[in-house]
């Protein structure tokens, strides 16, 4: 096992896992917020699609302080960016253009089928990475472990079939 | 009021992902590439999440109720099933490929990844698919 931390503590990761609980922390107790960043997405898509489902109480309830949420995300995206060096907006994807040498619009479409799997998934399965990995595993949810172990399992396995970045 | 709060979360929030390398799917792959030269940061992330949260969940669930409530909004307990880990599968199979879950891709498009933008359209558009055609109430 190889720590690739950046020239960096244990410590760093931690403040910042830290933080993200204090923050999910804060939603619940001062507002009564379970935060789930899959149920804001469903959230997003009530916003446009008006079929029954995404008009139910257990949707729209959320609106009035997810929207907002969801908001703050790419605000705060943009700060980080403006603090770590100044906003650059690119089109560049990254470790995708080393990985896929497939040119823009073969990149473009892995990316549209990994987001129709997360859709699909986090949806059937009731949460994603801060709904079960970090609120669900946290309150000593079964459900939540075993869908975080089999997630993780499945990602590591696809990383080993279409290899790592580097 | 409550806006600018929960504003203010998400920007936090954000910066949590961003410090934190959830943004980064090169970062977020090599946690994910357990066999290759695995870089374990992340279950850091993960474990420092969890050890903040846990104790203060077990705190309030010695509680009848929450303090300024009359009842907890806990999720309804349900089994473990065939449909959870089927999700759960298919989301870590999108998580491996695209080195991004929904929180960070948000962020990430707000820190001038403009080609995420295709991301989020088809998270969109795969809850759109599995609610429309799952149809459960």
């Amino acid at each position: 096992m190889t720590l690739i931390l950046h020239g960096m503590t244990p410590i760093h990761w931690a403040e910042a896992g830290a933080g993200i609980a204090a923050i999910t922390l804060a939603l619940l107790f001062l507002a009564n917020k379970r935060l789930g960043l899959s149920s804001c997405f469903e959230d997003l898509c009530g916003c446009v699609l008006q079929v029954p489902y995404f008009q139910r109480k257990a949707v729209t309830s959320g609106r009035a302080w997810r929207l907002p949420f969801v908001a703050g995300l790419l605000l705060g995206g943009f700060l980080s960016a403006l603090a770590g060096g100044g906003w650059s907006p690119t089109l560049a994807l990254g470790m995708f253009d080393a990985r896929i040498g497939l040119g823009v619009v073969g990149k473009l479409v892995w990316m549209f089928v990994g987001g129709l799997f997360i859709g699909f998934g986090t949806r059937l399965g009731n949460g994603c990475t801060s709904g079960h990995g970090v609120c669900g595993i946290a309150r000593g949810s079964q459900r939540s472990l075993v869908a975080v172990m089999t997630f993780m399992a499945t990602a590591a396995i696809t990383v080993a079939l279409v290899g790592a970045s580097s | 009021m409550r806006l600018a709060v929960a504003a203010i979360a998400g920007a936090l929030f954000a910066l949590g992902l961003v410090i934190s390398g959830m943004t980064t799917p090169a970062k977020v792959t090599a946690f994910l590439d357990v066999g290759g030269s695995w870089d374990g940061s992340l279950a850091f992330v993960m474990a420092a999440a969890i050890a903040v949260y846990a104790p203060v969940a077990w705190l309030a669930k010695q509680r009848r109720h929450p303090m300024f409530d009359t009842k907890f909004h806990w999720p309804a307990p349900r089994a473990i099933d065939a449909r959870l880990v089927g999700g759960a599968a298919i989301f870590g199979v999108g998580w491996g490929l695209s080195g991004y879950c929904p929180g960070p891709a948000i962020v990430s498009l707000g820190g001038g990844s403009l080609a995420v933008v295709v991301f989020v359209a088809s998270v969109l558009a795969g809850i759109a698919v599995t609610r429309v055609t799952t149809a459960r109430r």
